[in-house]
C-alpha cells in the first residue's frame, strides 16, 4: 500500500520535519518507488537477521576516569548559553 | 474498596556507582558544577562513538543475580530514538530486544509470609542530563537551561511483573530491593539524588478476576512515601471511576506531592514508538559461565542468606536477625562489634533499642551508623567491668558519642563518671545509710529481701550515681548477714 | 615532472633524493589549489604539521566529514554550519603522526547520503578531467583533489561507493578495508555499518603506503580489528595463479556496454597476460543488495542525524519561540533535500511494528543473504572483478552504487582501479577480496595495475584500453 501524504505528514512529525503538503505528496512519491521495490525483493527471506557486521565481542574499557573538557569548550558551538548551561527555549511536552 | 483488586508492576532506575561514564572516561561524581563533567562523547558531538565501561556491565550482572535472574549469554545494545533536549544523541543508548538480566524474583514479606513478585528484565542503558526550568513548572518556564553532567552515567532499569497488590506492598518491595542493591554495592539509591527513581503502572480488576483492567502509569515518585501515597491515591481514585462506571484512561499520571493527588499529564508524544534498533556503534557481549561465575563470586552474603545464619550463628531470635540484616551497614556493624564483644543478644539488644533509635531520626535517606563498631565494644566493655552503669551509658555517654565523636572512655573521665568501686570510699557512705534506716534493716534481716534495692538506692543516691550497685549490694549482705 | 601530480611515493623518493623540501611539496599543491578552481576544498587547513615519518611531507586532502581539533568541520551540511569540533578524528591524529601535511577539507554530499555530487550543498565540485561535469560522489571533493594535483592522496568515508566511484571517474585508484580496519573515531557518518574509511590515491602503492599508517585497533572504536599491517606490497607472491570470479550477463544487465567492455578488456587481457583463471559466477543478488543497503543506510540516518537540533551546536532556527519550533525549524532550514527523504524513509521503515518487520530486518535478513553468498564465494574464487560503476557520470539509469554497495554491505575491502577511458573520461574496474585480505588484495592490484598501465595524469594522455 503506498504511501499516503497524511502518513508522510505523521512520519516528518516524528523526527521534526513539519512537511508542508508540496512536501509530503514530494516525498511520498520519493518513497514509494523505493518502498514497492523493497516489497518485491525482500518478501520471503528468512535467513537470521544480520544485526551486526562486525564479528568482534566484548569490546570493554575499563572505568577509569579521564579528564573531562573544560567548560568554555563544551559550550563553545552552542548558539545560546546562560549559567554555565545550554539554554533553549521553552519546552511544551514532556 | 474491597471489591476490587490492585495489579501493580514497578518500574525502577538506578544509577551505578561506577567511577567513570558508561560510555566515556568522564567522573559521575554528583552535584559537580554544571556541564564540568562532559565530553565530546557523552555530549554526542558528531563523529565520536562509545565504548562500554566492564564494571557497568558488571555491576548489571551483579543486580541480576542478586534478584535472581537468568542472565544472557549473548546481548546487545539498541537504540531507543526519541527527541528531548537533555538527550544528546536524541537517542538512548538501551536495550530492548536482549536484556542482560531476566526472568528473576524479589522474596518480600506479606503479612506473616512472603512472596515472590517477578522481575521482568533488569537491563543495562545511559542516563540523561537535566533540564533547569526557569518556572514553576516545565509549561510555566519561559525558558529552560541544560546540564550534562549526568548525561551517561550508566543506569539500569528494573521491571518487575504485575504481581504487587497494595501499596503498602509496593513500598515494602521498594525497600527490600534498595537494601539488595546496597548490599552488593552497585549504587547509593538515594532517591533525593534521584540515584533510584521508579514509575508505578497500576490498574484494578475485580477481585477473583485474572483479566487486567486498564492501567495508568505514575511519574515523579521522590520518595517511598510517595511511591505509597500515590498509589493509594490511584487505588480509590479508579476504584471510583469504575464503580461510577466510568473508565479508566490509559495515560501517564503525575504525582503532585504538596496536594496529593495524581494529575494526567499532557501526552501528545509520549506513545510514539521508539523504532529500536542494534546500534551499530557497539559491538555485541557474550558472556561465558566462566565471566559469570566470576562476577557471582564477588557477589556479597545477600540479606536472606545472612539473616538465617545471624540466627544458626549468634543464637538470635528470628526477629532480631530481619531487624539486624535489614541494611548491610548494620548487619555489619552487628558483626563487628561481637569481634570485638562476644555476647551477641546483649549486642543485638543495643543496637536495635538504642543505636536503631539514632539511625531512625535520619529518616530514609540515612546516611548509616553515627558511631563505630570499636566505640560500641569500649561501651560495652565498661559497663562490664563496673566503670559505669547501663543507664549512665544510654542517657550521658551514648549520646556525646554520637554528637561529638568522642571515645566512651573519654567522655567517661571528662564528665567524670567512674563508678566508686573501691570498697573503702564506700564503707562509711554504706555505714552511714544502715544506720540511719534502722526499721528497713530490721525488715531485711526478718527476711524481707526486697528491702535490698532500697539500701542500695539510697548509697547511690549519696553518691550521684557513681557507686557500683553490684559492690554496694554485695557490701550491706556481708554487713547483715543473717 | 612537477610536484604537483606526483603520488605520494614520488614525493617520498623526490624529498629523500633532496630534489625538493616538504614546504616546497606542499607549497607546489597549495599553489595548484590557487591555480585550478575546481571547487574540491571546503576549506583549506590554517596550519600544516609536517615531521618525520612514513608520510612526511606528504599532502593529504580530507573528506570534510573527518573531525579536525579546531577546524570548521560540516559533513557538508547546513546543518552543521560553523561547527568547531574539540576534538578530531582517530585517523587524523595517525596521519599527523607520520608527518602527513594535512591541506584541507574537501567537498561532499551531505552527510555523503548522495553518489551524485551536483547533489552537494555549498559547492559544486568539477571533474578535472573534463570542467564541467561531474566528478561523481559522495567524495566529489577529495577525488577532485587528488586528479587535479592539489594533494597526493585523500581519505574519505565510504558508505557505498563514496570514495570508488569518483575514483573510477576521475582516473584514481579509490580503496576501502575490511569494515573496521581503519578507526571511524572522529569521523561524522550518518550509516555507521555500513561505512568504512576509504583512501583516493594515484597508484596502489600509495594506497599500501596510508593503509599501513591508518590501520589499527582503535579503544575509541569499539568495532576496529585488532593487529596493525605492514609491509603489505612486500609479501610473498600468489603460489597458484589467481582465480577472479566475473559475471558478465549480469554485468551486462546493469551496465553500459563501453562500461562492461572496459572491464571485460582488463579481465581478458589479466587471463592472458598474467595467467589468472577465470570463473563465472552468479551475483543474483546485486539488486537485493542495492535495495538492503539503501535502507538500511535509511534506518541508521534517521537515528544518527537526528542529534541535529539546534541545542548544543551547528545551525539553529532563529527565534524560535518553542523547543517544538527550534526542532523542527532547525531541522527544516539546516538538512537539504536529499537527506530529508532518506531520514523520512529510514523512519518509516522503522516506525512501526509492521514497517520494521517488513522492511528494516527483512534489509538485515538480505544482508545475510548477501554476505553468506560472497563468503561462499571465497571457496570458489579469490577475488571478484566488476566495474566500479555502471555508467559515466550523470547518466541515471541503474543505481551508480550497483557494483559498490555490496562490499559495504558486507564489510568487505574492495579497490577501484582506473582502466581506460570511455569518451574521453576515466572508467574503472573493482576487485573485491574476503574479509581481512587487502594485503593479498593491494598486491593483485598493484600487478594488475602496471598491467593496465593506465597514466593517471590528464596531461600525461590516459590511453584507453
Amino acid at each position: 500500500m503506498p504511501v499516503t501524504k497524511e502518513e508522510m505528514k505523521r512520519i516528518g512529525e516524528i523526527i521534526y520535519l513539519d512537511l508542508t503538503d508540496e512536501e509530503s505528496v514530494r516525498f511520498a512519491d520519493l518513497l514509494n518507488p523505493v518502498l514497492e521495490k523493497a516489497d518485491e525483493l525482500l518478501d520471503g527471506l528468512r535467513e537470521e537477521p544480520l544485526r551486526h557486521i562486525s564479528q568482534l565481542r566484548n569490546r570493554l574499557r575499563e572505568d577509569e576516569v579521564g579528564i573531562p573538557l573544560p567548560k568554555e569548550k563544551v559550550l563553545a558551538n552552542a548558539a545560546e548559553t546562560q549559567d554555565g548551561c545550554f539554554r533553549v527555549p521553552r519546552i511544551l511536552e514532556d | 474498596m474491597h471489591d476490587f483488586e490492585a495489579v501493580i508492576g514497578l518500574e525502577i532506575h538506578v544509577e551505578l556507582s561506577t567511577d567513570s561514564k558508561i560510555f566515556c572516561s568522564c567522573p559521575t561524581a554528583f552535584g559537580a558544577e554544571v556541564n564540568t563533567q562532559c565530553c565530546p562523547i557523552c555530549l554526542g558531538l558528531p563523529g565520536t562513538l562509545p565504548a562500554i565501561n566492564r564494571k557497568a556491565l558488571e555491576y548489571t550482572v551483579k543486580a541480576g543475580l542478586a534478584l535472581n535472574c537468568q542472565i544472557a549469554r549473548h546481548t546487545w545494545f539498541d537504540r531507543k530514538n526519541y527527541f528531548y533536549p537533555d538527550l544528546p544523541k536524541a537517542y538512548q543508548v538501551s536495550q530492548q530486544d536482549a536484556p542482560l538480566c531476566f526472568d528473576g524474583y524479589l522474596e518480600v514479606p506479606v503479612g506473616e509470609g512472603a512472596k515472590r513478585v517477578g522481575i521482568n528484565r533488569v537491563h543495562l542503558e545511559e542516563e540523561v542530563g537535566k533540564s533547569l526550568h526557569a518556572g514553576e513548572t516545565i509549561i510555566d518556564a519561559a525558558y529552560s537551561l541544560l546540564d550534562y553532567n549526568r548525561a551517561g552515567i550508566p543506569l539500569i532499569e528494573i521491571v518487575t511483573e504485575p504481581d504487587i497488590r497494595s501499596a503498602e506492598e509496593a513500598q515494602v518491595f521498594l525497600e527490600r530491593l534498595r537494601n539488595i542493591l546496597r548490599y552488593i554495592d552497585i549504587s547509593d539509591c538515594k532517591m533525593q539524588e534521584g540515584s533510584l527513581r521508579c514509575d508505578a503502572n497500576i490498574s484494578l480488576r475485580p477481585k477473583g478476576s485474572t483479566e487486567f483492567g486498564t492501567k495508568t502509569e505514575i511519574k515523579n515518585l521522590n520518595s517511598f512515601r510517595a511511591v505509597r501515597r500515590a498509589l493509594e491515591y490511584e487505588i480509590n481514585r479508579q476504584a471510583g471511576l469504575l464503580r461510577d462506571g466510568r473508565p479508566v484512561e490509559p495515560e501517564t499520571r503525575h504525582w503532585d506531592e504538596q496536594k496529593g493527588v495524581t494529575i494526567a499529564m499532557r501526552s501528545k508524544r509520549q506513545a510514539s514508538y521508539y523504532r529500536c534498533f542494534a546500534d551499530p556503534d557497539l559491538v555485541p557481549i557474550d558472556l561465558s559461565d566462566e565471566w559469570i561465575g566470576q562476577i557471582e563470586g564477588e557477589l556479597p552474603e545477600l540479606p536472606g542468606a545472612r539473616r538465617r545464619r545471624f540466627i544458626d550463628e549468634y543464637g538470635l531470635p528470628e526477629y532480631d536477625a530481619q531487624v539486624l540484616t535489614s541494611s548491610k551497614e548494620m548487619a555489619d556493624f552487628f558483626e563487628e562489634v561481637v569481634q570485638g564483644y562476644n555476647d551477641p543478644k546483649t549486642v543485638s539488644n543495643w543496637i536495635m533499642t538504642e543505636i536503631l533509635r539514632y539511625v531512625n531520626e535520619q529518616g530514609e535517606e540515612a546516611e548509616g551508623i553515627p558511631l563505630t563498631a570499636t566505640g560500641l565494644v569500649e561501651l560495652l566493655q565498661l559497663i562490664e567491668g563496673g566503670v559505669i552503669n547501663r543507664n549512665q551509658a544510654k542517657e550521658i555517654v551514648l549520646p556525646e558519642m554520637v554528637a561529638a565523636g568522642k571515645s566512651p572512655r573519654q567522655i567517661v573521665k571528662e564528665k567524670g563518671l567512674e563508678q566508686i568501686s573501691d570498697t573503702s570510699q564506700l564503707e562509711g557512705i554504706v555505714a552511714s545509710v544502715l544506720e540511719a534506716n534502722p526499721d528497713v534493716v530490721q525488715d531485711y534481716l526478718g527476711g524481707k529481701d526486697k528491702v535490698m534495692g532500697f539500701l542500695v538506692g539510697q548509697v547511690l543516691k549519696a553518691t550521684k550515681g557513681k557507686a557500683n550497685p553490684r559492690l554496694v549490694n554485695e557490701m550491706i549482705r556481708e554487713k547483715l548477714k543473717r | 615532472m612537477t610536484i604537483a601530480g606526483m603520488s605520494v611515493i614520488e614525493i617520498l623518493e623526490g624529498q629523500g633524493r633532496g630534489e625538493f623540501t616538504p614546504e616546497e611539496a606542499l607549497q607546489a599543491h597549495l599553489d595548484k589549489i590557487e591555480g585550478e578552481d575546481v571547487g574540491a576544498f571546503l576549506r583549506l587547513c590554517p596550519k600544516t604539521s609536517s615531521g618525520p615519518g612514513l608520510l612526511q611531507g606528504v599532502p593529504v586532502a580530507l573528506g570534510d566529514e573527518i573531525c579536525m581539533e579546531g577546524v570548521e568541520t560540516t559533513a557538508g551540511s547546513r546543518i552543521l554550519t560553523g561547527f568547531v569540533p574539540p576534538y578530531q578524528a582517530a585517523l587524523v591524529g595517525k596521519l599527523q603522526g607520520a608527518g602527513a601535511a594535512l591541506v584541507g577539507k574537501t567537498n561532499l554530499t551531505e552527510f555523503g547520503m548522495s553518489f551524485d555530487m551536483d547533489d552537494a550543498v555549498f559547492q559544486r565540485t568539477q571533474n578535472p578531467w573534463r570542467p564541467g561535469t561531474n566528478p561523481g560522489g559522495a567524495a566529489g571533493g577529495a577525488a577532485a583533489a587528488v586528479a587535479a594535483g592539489q594533494a597526493a592522496a585523500a581519505v574519505a568515508a565510504d558508505t557505498g561507493g563514496d570514495v570508488r566511484i569518483p575514483a573510477s571517474f576521475c582516473g584514481l585508484v579509490g580503496f576501502v578495508p575490511t569494515y573496521g580496519r581503519v578507526s571511524r573515531y572522529g569521523v561524522i557518518q550518518h550509516a555507521p555499518s555500513l561505512t568504512q574509511v576509504g583512501l583516493l590515491a594515484r597508484q596502489v602503492g600509495d594506497i599500501a603506503l596510508l593503509l599501513e599508517v591508518l590501520a589499527g585497533e582503535d579503544p575509541q572504536d569499539a568495532t576496529t580489528l585488532p593487529g596493525t599491517l605492514s609491509d603489505l606490497l612486500a609479501q610473498a607472491v600468489e603460489p597458484k595463479p589467481l582465480r577472479i570470479g566475473i559475471a558478465p550477463d549480469i554485468y551486462r544487465s546493469f551496465a553500459g556496454g563501453d562500461v562492461c567492455q572496459a572491464a571485460a578488456n582488463v579481465w581478458q587481457r589479466a587471463a592472458e597476460e598474467l595467467g589468472w583463471e577465470l570463473v563465472e559466477v552468479d551475483l543474483p543478488w546485486l539488486e537485493l543488495a542495492q535495495i538492503a543497503r539503501r535502507l538500511i543506510a535509511a534506518a541508521e540516518s534517521s537515528s544518527t542525524l537526528a542529534r541535529y537540533d539546534g541545542v548544543r551546536y551547528g545551525y539553529r532556527a532563529e527565534d524560535a519561540q518553542d523547543m517544538r519550533e527550534l526542532f523542527s525549524r532547525t531541522r527544516a532550514e539546516g538538512f537539504g533535500e536529499v537527506v530529508k527523504g532518506e531520514m523520512l524513509l529510514g523512519t518509516y521503515i522503522l516506525g512501526d511494528k509492521a514497517h520494521y518487520e517488513a522492511y528494516y530486518l527483512q534489509a538485515l535478513r538480505a544482508r545475510s543473504v548477501v554476505s553468506k553468498s560472497l563468503q561462499d564465494l571465497w571457496g570458489e574464487v579469490d577475488f571478484v572483478l566488476t566495474p566500479t560503476t555502471p555508467e559515466l557520470p550523470g547518466k541515471r539509469q541503474a543505481p551508480p552504487e550497483i557494483f559498490t554497495g555490496p562490499s559495504n554491505l558486507a564489510g568487505l575491502p574492495a579497490i577501484s582501479l582506473p582502466c581506460g577511458l570511455v569518451d574521453g573520461l576515466p572508467v574503472g574496474v573493482q576487485l573485491v577480496a574476503p574479509a581481512g585480505e587487502e594485503g593479498r588484495l593491494l598486491r593483485a592490484a598493484h600487478v594488475l595495475e602496471r598491467m593496465i598501465g593506465f597514466a593517471s595524469s590528464r596531461n600525461g594522455g590516459g590511453q584507453g584500453a
